[in-house]
């Protein structure tokens, strides 16, 4: 968090998603390596900021926003969609709703933020359907082929195991990345299978609402 | 009780201030204006912070023979309010008691909404935090699961009340200060020693007492800022574009600074606004802030409520609010005046008011009075540049 840290890029990056699907916890596990001493229900907007390397790209200072889940504070948080470039959107593994609903945030983000926005579909409280399989309500290939469809990328993960957190901000970081430079036509970077951006695919939103829950 | 009456022999004399709220609490008919005038510079720990918040939001009577009846009336009606809305509802009974676990996700028609309501609550109540400083004895009454219980039935029958509205996440933290200073004041005891033995030896009526006045007063403060947690939230919208303006007029350079850097108030200062400064500051202070916030509308209550008093939000939960704020945000100006967009953006949601004591508050509260007085007397200091919309964001940058 130090102001003199040097980096190549600045990406702004929104964190949303129901509410209590656990935005906070994977976002301080991130940033802490914990989670938050004193949970509570994130009210209005919350910033975080770090600066990582890329795999390839050079180092990129991330400003995170994570924002409240309920829909009451919509006005305020989508307001901070703007020039974003890039989003983790989160749903609870154990709870189908958090999931039907990425449809909705989908929406919310291509209306508000940048159109090239690139999103990262985030599976989390994976934990928990590993300890009890029984309190999964969200397949991993429902959740895949979604995001297959929509053009996002997709990982499963768990703020309270840590597991695949550092992965999926740093892959959208490095995505967002690649993303960049190739539409700046600079350089030709791998590209990844799936790395199509949901803007350019606007009417796709029958398709996911099928495979939701 | 006029004067300096005769102090006990071995008992050092009442504080003036305290003679004078024990007169003007002591009269069979209480003069609210007056009491409120006291009010406003803080409610004095030997006497009950309770009485007199509950006197100055309208709902305890202000004629001494009539208080036992309509308290009791008041409450008869809240407990029937929670059998039925609470108790009856399916959402309650399908669910497994509070704290073990979730109600069902799918329900009949119309009711999943309520379904979707005690989640909610549920998933809000355990994580109820008070801002650093207090005992551990308190947070511990807040987790207690008779205290826990209480929230939430006291959210859920105002949120189903309140359709328009509904439970809105922070007005969990909103209900603390009421409840705490309602709780401690059933053994007589001073918001901030609140503990889990007090809670111990509180029988099951006197909390349901505690439960419905604690309900009836939460309701007359949030009807008084209804609009801040309606769709859209116009009054959270209204407060920060204010705030904005408030500080361009007293503090020139910080508002450069904070336009130069990109930091918007209204989302800075969201929080301090929707949860009524819980989250930022230590109970006592808190307390002793809404002191003033509720003296504030009940001195208005008493003169321009009329016709058009709707419009203009709470004189106090709103309008001197945002002069706290401002001086708040100005308090820090030098540091804040420092720093970038990041390093302040992380200060502003963190501010260093842990260690806040009633001082700090009482003399920004005196900065905020001075203020108000100054832009009511030129209502035109407060005239932005451009055409003021009312509506949706937008704001500035």
């Amino acid at each position: 968090m130090a102001a003199d840290d040097a980096y190549d890029h600045l990406y702004k990056i929104v964190l949303v998603g129901d509410a209590t699907v656990g935005k906070t916890h994977l976002l301080s596990r991130y940033i802490k390596g914990d989670l938050p001493r004193a949970p509570t229900a994130t009210i209005g907007v919350e910033f975080a900021t770090r600066t990582v390397p890329l795999a390839v790209g050079g180092t990129v200072k991330a400003q995170i926003w994570d924002t409240a889940g309920q829909e009451r504070y919509r006005a305020i948080t989508s307001a901070h969609y703007r020039r974003a470039v890039g989003a983790l959107l989160v749903y609870d593994v154990t709870k189908s709703s958090t999931f039907s609903n990425c449809a909705k945030w989908m929406e919310e983000l291509r209306q508000n933020a940048e159109p090239d926005i690139v999103i990262m579909l985030v599976g989390n409280k994976f934990d928990l359907a590993e300890k009890n399989p029984s309190d999964r309500q969200v397949y991993y290939d429902a959740a895949a082929e979604f995001a297959r469809q929509n053009g996002l990328f997709f990982a499963e993960a768990s703020a309270v195991t840590a597991y695949n957190v550092k992965h999926v901000f740093e892959h959208l970081l490095q995505e967002i990345y690649n993303q960049s430079s190739k539409g700046r036509g600079r350089e030709d970077s791998a590209q990844s299978p799936s790395g199509i951006t949901v803007g350019e695919r606007g009417g796709q939103k029958q398709g996911c609402d099928s495979n939701a829950c | 009780m006029e004067g300096h009456g005769p102090a006990a022999p071995s008992a050092p004399p009442r504080p003036r201030r305290t003679q004078r709220f024990e007169a003007a609490l002591g009269v069979e008919t209480v003069d609210r204006k007056a009491l409120a005038e006291l009010a406003w510079c803080g409610v004095p720990a030997e006497l009950s912070r309770c009485e007199v918040w509950q006197l100055l939001l309208g709902y305890r009577p202000l004629t001494r023979e009539r208080r036992s009846d309509a308290l009791a009336r008041k409450r008869e009606e809240y407990w029937e309010l929670r059998r039925t809305l609470y108790e009856a509802s399916r959402a309650v009974a399908a669910a497994a008691p509070a704290g073990s676990g979730e109600p069902p996700a799918r329900g009949h028609t119309g009711r999943d909404s309520e379904d979707v309501l005690l989640r909610q609550i549920r998933k809000d109540l355990p994580r109820t935090k008070l801002r650093a400083g207090p005992s551990e004895a308190l947070s511990a009454v807040v987790r207690d699961e008779r205290v826990q219980g209480l929230m939430e039935r006291v959210l859920f029958v105002w949120a189903v009340r309140q359709p328009a509205c509904s439970y809105v996440q922070g007005l969990n933290d909103v209900l603390l200060p009421l409840l705490l200073v309602l709780l401690a004041d059933r053994r007589a005891r001073p918001e901030g020693t609140a503990d889990v033995a007090l809670l111990a030896v509180l029988g099951e009526e006197e909390l349901a007492e505690v439960e419905a006045d604690c309900y009836w007063c939460v309701t007359k403060i949030l009807s008084e800022i209804f609009d801040h947690y309606t769709h859209g939230q116009p009054g959270i919208q209204r407060m920060g574009h204010r705030l904005s303006e408030v500080i361009r007029r007293i503090d020139a350079p910080l508002a450069r600074h904070l336009e130069s850097q990109g930091v918007d108030l209204l989302h800075t200062a969201f929080r301090w606004t929707t949860c009524l400064m819980v989250r930022e500051l230590p109970l006592g202070c808190c307390v002793r802030l809404w002191d003033t916030l509720i003296a504030e509308s009940a001195l208005a209550s008493g003169t321009q409520r009329g016709a058009a008093g709707d419009d203009c939000g709470s004189p106090g939960f709103e309008a001197l609010l945002v002069y706290f704020c401002a001086c708040l945000a100005v308090y820090f100006s030098p540091r804040l005046r420092e720093m970038d967009f990041e390093v302040m953006t992380l200060f502003l949601q963190k501010l260093p008011t842990g260690g806040f004591g009633e001082h700090e508050v009482e003399v920004l509260l005196g900065e905020a009075y001075v203020l108000k007085q100054l832009f009511q007397e030129s209502p035109s200091h407060l005239q932005p540049e451009g055409a003021v919309g009312s509506g949706l964001p937008r704001p500035g940058a």
